[in-house]
């Protein structure tokens, strides 16, 4: 934290060798964010370079109190809302999710030793990861935060501008939408 | 909640049960109804693989380059805001240095319509006075002490040929043409000092506008 402090305040202060800092800093988390949100890597990338002028441009609107990433997170979200706003782009239905049929997924990740099961298992980390991306945004956007970014729900209320409890339903809805998917896709996978 | 719990709502809080984010005894109520419901405990092993996969979600490599375009966008926006801003203070500095040529030249026209005295004639009349002065004192400097007698008089005759200057310059400048002149020669001077000078930072600046003007 106090590390964040000094960066912060190196930027305040004009130097360009604490801005570069920032930006390779969290450049992969805002545009994994973004990503999860658009849906699409070209406006992630447009999204992550509007966060990091906004952010640099108004840091010293800036708490120090509160986490600097959950601030970038809340930027980068909301610029990529507007982003999804301005390309009216069309959300995919849960229906969207069950026309591909590519075998079960979750008896991928049961232990098993050799590099057969471990290219298995990066297979289904793939094949589920397509999953999730097929998702809405809002619940993509929870997970990515959640298991990835290592939030807490509060920080994630705080990023995505929504009440606490909205945060812990959408995540059980989300988790229960995979388990959906997985168990149709496991179903139609294991017939002949 | 042991007696109402059933698979439904077991389900909507076995999220939470992997989280740790509910209270010891409602996880205890939950934990006890998955080791005995089959469905339940098949549910909350598909969370927590989920979780597992989860944790390792596919990451986009940042793009390339982002960092260089992120700095060039912010230094862009800089350099427009020191250029506007040197732009605005050349523009006031020729505006001024304009109104000041014009002030001076209308300087007994803008005193009659005030009613005030003639400045030409009362800036004249101070500088005499000043001079009046300081030769007054040279000449009874001379008169009191002896030992300073040739040198205070030779101060005293040369101050009263300094009278004579701004009289004459005074006189000089409150003719139209010796004021345009005037205002020509020093702005146009002041422009070939500030762009002959050997720097690129004074692009713009008063010497490029006083020029223009």
């Amino acid at each position: 934290m106090s590390d964040e402090r000094d960066l912060v305040r190196r930027c305040l202060a004009r130097e360009e060798r604490a801005y570069r800092e920032l930006i390779r800093r969290y450049q992969t988390p805002v545009v994994n964010l973004a990503w999860r949100i658009t849906g699409n890597p070209e406006d992630a990338a447009e999204v992550a370079q509007e966060t990091f002028i906004r952010v640099l441009r108004s840091l010293h609107t800036y708490d120090p109190e509160r986490p600097l990433k959950t601030w970038l997170f809340k930027i980068a979200a909301n610029l990529a809302l507007d982003s999804i706003r301005r390309r009216k782009r069309r959300p995919v239905s849960i229906q969207d999710l069950f026309e591909e049929d590519e075998g079960p997924l979750l008896e991928a990740v049961e232990p098993s030793p050799g590099p057969d099961a471990q290219l298995h298992i990066q297979h289904s980390v793939e094949r589920f990861d397509e999953l999730v991306q097929e998702m809405p945004e809002h619940y993509q956007a929870i997970l990515y935060l959640r298991y990835r970014e290592d939030l807490a729900y509060e920080e994630i209320a705080d990023a995505l501008d929504i009440p606490l409890g909205t945060v812990k339903v959408r995540l059980h809805r989300a988790h229960e939408i995979l388990r959906r998917k997985l168990t149709a896709r496991g179903a139609r996978g294991t017939k002949p | 909640m042991k007696e109402n719990l059933n698979c439904e709502g077991c389900e909507r809080e076995l999220v939470a049960l992997i989280e740790g984010t509910l209270t010891p005894s409602v996880a205890r109520v939950i934990q006890g109804h998955v080791e005995s419901c089959t469905s339940c405990g098949a549910a909350l092993e598909d969370f927590r693989r989920q979780t597992l996969l989860l944790r390792r979600m596919a990451l986009l490599p940042a793009p390339a380059h982002l960092e260089d375009r992120v700095m060039r966008e912010l230094l862009k926006t800089r350099r427009f805001v020191i250029a506007g801003w040197r732009r605005v203070g050349a523009a006031t500095g020729a505006v001024s240095f304009a109104l000041t040529v014009v002030l001076l030249a209308n300087l007994t026209r803008l005193a009659k319509a005030l009613g005030l005295p003639d400045p030409y004639v009362w800036i004249v009349s101070a500088v005499d006075h000043s001079l009046a002065v300081v030769s007054m004192t040279f000449k009874w400097l001379a008169g009191e002490i002896a030992f300073y007698v040739p040198l205070g008089r030779q101060l005293w005759l040369a101050t009263q040929a300094l009278r004579t200057i701004p009289r004459a310059a005074i006189v000089m400048l409150r003719t139209p043409e010796v004021q345009v002149a005037a205002a020509l020669l020093i702005t146009l001077g002041l422009a070939l000092y500030i762009m002959l000078r050997p720097s690129r930072r004074h692009e713009g600046s008063v010497g490029h506008v006083c020029l223009s003007l």
